[in-house]
């Protein structure tokens, strides 16, 4: 598998390593970069020589979000066409687990992203959030759907219904990520972790996650639940109010409808 | 032309040392909103800097520093620029403290003079914590009608205990560098400010035989072992706390009777 310009895939036997790699937009989610990550990491469940993945982000942050320009002036129709939760889907759909390993923003899509693989490290400066309602819309990638069960309804609620972020340590004590470390060994422990994991038989390790995904995570039913939601926001005057008011960095004013 | 965020934080490079040095005597280096842009900018700075093996935070004349300029908040809140306290901490005085505690290299706190307010958490924030002899420490927020805040309360409550820390934030006077040695918040009291340089310089100069990574590290498993989660803990309910106060009838009093020099009436409001 060769590495796209997005994102750079180093195979280290028995693990492989992705470094999402736009960190000039820090690292935002554009289809592109969505789509060489799920081919990426199918090309890895097919490799017999790498066990487990880790992902982080090169730069300053994780990943900051999804791509707002590609969507701003879409229309909810449009958006219902474009279908990029399918895209995203294949993500999820990995058969060998995939470790995140977190520092700076994890934002928006970066959020739903690591909340749908299997094991999340973060460095103690990450920042996690689904901002989404501060630009006029909700979560569409499982954002309202995977917190709730990570952390509970309550603290899931006043978290999307005010789009304040969260520490990593806050993370943890919510029981939504694994643990947090120091920046400085951020990665050596996610590595440290993904090749213990894929020095397991193999065939266990992957049935075994499909069950706790059984157990623990959201259901295609639920994903699309929640997506149908989030297209519905596009016919309204807020969701292009913020998002323009996004790019043009200014403050939105919504009206309601 | 300086900019007032530089006029108001000198920078300067000393060795392998960076020396940030709070430049507003006139007001015993009260923070406005210059002075916290100038230092969350150094500190950002300082922590890309990997020839750097020490950072120094110091102030000039005869305080460190004695929290927020009342004066400088009062004519943002006039021209309906301020935040609200939740907001002010989070954006302008949150970052600083954080910066200060999560820099890589080692942070000495070279305490001039008076420390009061938001000067408390910053004069404490450091790795090392030096101060002259005499030098008072003051609570001061109950005085404008708030509560500790920038982790103070975490900060004396974990040290002092929770009665001793009380007496300290009830602000009836100031307590001594002396008193805070003893429980270990301060590291050594000179008595001169000259001694405390000369061990500066010494401390500077070892420092750069250790290796970076390690002491870094040695930091920040020591700061786990002792605080976390509860400092951010502290962070969020004081901020929540101050702004509440912040919107009392009693705080603007507070802030009135301050800038106009009289005795404040509070009413409970």
């Amino acid at each position: 598998m060769k590495s796209s310009a997005v994102i750079e895939v180093i195979k280290k036997p028995p693990i492989a390593v992705i470094y999402l790699n736009r960190p000039e937009v820090l690292n935002a989610l554009s289809d592109e970069l969505i789509r060489s990550l799920a081919d990426a990491l199918e090309d890895i469940d097919r490799d017999d020589a790498i066990g487990a993945t880790v992902i982080a982000g090169k730069g300053r942050a994780f990943a900051a979000g999804a791509d707002i320009k590609g969507m701003v002036e879409a229309t909810e129709e449009e958006m219902a066409k474009s279908d990029r939760l399918a895209l995203w889907m294949r993500l999820w759909k990995a058969k060998k687990p995939v470790i995140a390993a977190v520092h700076g923003f994890v934002l928006g899509g970066g959020c739903e992203m690591v909340m749908g693989f299997d094991i999340i490290i973060a460095s103690e400066d990450a920042e996690f959030g689904q901002p989404e309602i501060l630009i006029g819309v909700m979560p569409g990638a499982g954002g309202t759907q995977r917190l709730t069960r990570a952390i509970g309804k309550h603290r899931a609620m006043e978290l999307v219904l005010t789009g304040r972020r969260f520490s990593a340590r806050q993370a943890y004590e919510w029981g939504l990520i694994n643990r947090v470390v120091p920046r400085e060994i951020l990665f050596s422990e996610a590595q440290t972790l993904a090749v213990e994991i894929a020095k397991r038989p193999r065939v266990a390790v992957m049935r075994a996650k499909e069950a706790i995904k059984k157990a623990g995570d959201s259901s295609t039913e639920e994903l699309t639940f929640e997506r149908q939601l989030f297209y519905t926001l596009f016919s309204t005057e807020d969701q292009k109010e913020g998002m323009r008011a996004f790019l043009e960095k200014r403050e939105p004013r919504f009206k309601g409808k | 032309m300086l900019t007032n965020s530089e006029a108001e934080v000198l920078i300067e490079r000393k060795g392998s040392g960076l020396w940030i040095t709070l430049n507003k005597p006139g007001t015993m280096n009260a923070l406005t909103q210059d002075m916290l842009a100038g230092l969350k900018k150094a500190l950002k700075s300082a922590a890309a800097d990997l020839t750097l093996r020490t950072v120094v935070l110091t102030g000039r004349g005869k305080g460190f520093c004695v929290g927020a300029d009342l004066a400088d908040f009062n004519e943002r809140a006039k021209a309906g620029k301020m935040l609200g306290f939740r907001s002010e901490l989070d954006s302008n005085f949150h970052p600083v403290i954080n910066g200060l505690r999560s820099l890589p290299q080692l942070v000495i706190n070279r305490i001039n003079g008076t420390c009061a307010g938001a000067g408390l958490a910053i004069g404490l924030a450091g790795d090392i914590k030096y101060a002259v002899k005499g030098t008072g420490f003051v609570g001061a927020f109950i005085k404008v009608g708030l509560a500790p805040d920038c982790g103070s309360s975490y900060l004396f409550a974990k040290a002092l205990g929770y009665s001793k820390a009380l007496e300290l934030f009830l602000s009836r006077g100031k307590v001594a560098a002396e008193e805070l040695a003893a429980f270990g918040l301060i590291n050594r009291v000179f008595e001169t400010s000259e001694a405390m340089d000369r061990e500066i310089a010494e401390l500077s100069t070892y420092v750069e035989t250790l290796p970076p990574l390690a002491l870094t590290l040695t930091k920040k498993t020591l700061r786990l072992a002792q605080e976390a989660p509860a400092f951010e803990a502290a962070l969020t309910n004081e901020a929540a706390i101050q702004d509440y106060l912040g919107q009392t009838k009693d705080h603007a009093e507070g802030i009135s009777a301050f800038l106009e020099k009289r005795k404040p009436v509070f009413t409970g409001n």
